[in-house]
């Protein structure tokens, strides 16, 4: 993935320690209905346009067409593209999820983003916590004594 | 009394570009929180590398999450005017019924959609105000 863009920090990625809360898609969140997250295509209902002059938009038309099960009503744009205007109260085309209530990963490692080494799981919240309050106060007082 | 969760990560906040505080804890999937390593590598070196650790980028912040376009509050509402806007912005975590609240710049809102069909975002940030982040 390409790095968004990021103020370089001064120092190289060594001389950093990184925390990090953790709840990875694959084991904290689950997939949901539409209902559930109160997606706005399925309470207001949308169109889709595709154009048919192309492989892609033959494959979509195609695709809602015969596969999808969706209601939809169909009409030709003078531009050669195709409108489908999808009804509320059905389930859009994207896949949404919710967090599952599970306890996150509380991780510790050296390094930032550029790179990390050491990487070390707490096994809850209060000893991450604490472990990242201790750091923060050694550096907040070496700062004020200068 | 209201039922606990018993989950330690309760809270997530970033202010708007309005300074209006949404909850988007739900569209985050992590969050990682890059800080100078340790006291030792600083306080024994000159004064030019001292002041180095008081300048902002040397703590920064990057939130990952899923992609909602949901009306406030959402991740997208907040950091969709990251491109338009030049604000600090109140970022607070609870965690263990523990508060961190550092003020941060947000420099990119990035989003990506994978193979799976999944639209995930990415947007780091640096301190915007100087001031060592403490828990409270």
């Amino acid at each position: 993935m390409t790095q968004p863009f990021r103020v370089t920090p001064l120092m190289s990625a060594y001389a950093y320690k990184t925390y990090s809360v953790a709840a990875p898609v694959a084991t904290h969140r689950r997939v949901a209905t539409c209902a559930e997250v109160s997606c706005r295509q399925h309470e207001h209902g949308w169109t889709t346009v595709v154009d048919e002059r192309t492989e892609l938009g033959q494959r979509q038309a195609h695709y809602i067409r015969t596969l999808s099960g969706r209601q939809y009503r169909e009409e030709r744009n003078v531009g050669g593209g195709t409108t489908f205007a999808f009804p509320a109260n059905q389930r859009c085309f994207r896949q949404h999820t919710v967090p599952l209530e599970r306890e996150p990963l509380y991780i510790v490692r050296g390094g930032d983003w550029r790179g990390g080494i050491d990487p070390m799981q707490h096994d809850n919240a209060e000893n991450w916590v604490d472990d990242f309050a201790t750091h923060q106060d050694r550096i907040a007082t070496a700062i004020q004594r200068g | 009394m209201a039922k606990s969760s018993g989950i330690g990560w309760t809270t997530l906040s970033v202010d708007s570009s309005a300074g209006t505080p949404e909850a988007i804890k739900n569209d985050i999937t992590n969050f990682d929180f890059a800080t100078p390593r340790a006291v030792q590598d600083v306080t024994g070196i000159d004064k030019s590398a001292m002041e180095r650790l008081l300048l902002l980028a040397d703590f920064s912040i990057t939130l990952n999450g899923v992609f909602n376009p949901a009306a406030s509050p959402s991740a997208h509402d907040v950091f969709s005017t990251v491109p338009s806007s030049s604000v600090a912005r109140t970022t607070t975590m609870v965690v263990s019924a523990k508060t961190l609240a550092p003020e941060v710049l947000y420099t990119d809102y990035q989003l990506k959609r994978n193979q799976d069909g999944s639209l995930l975002w990415t947007a780091p940030g640096v301190l915007a105000d100087g001031t060592v982040p403490t828990w409270s």
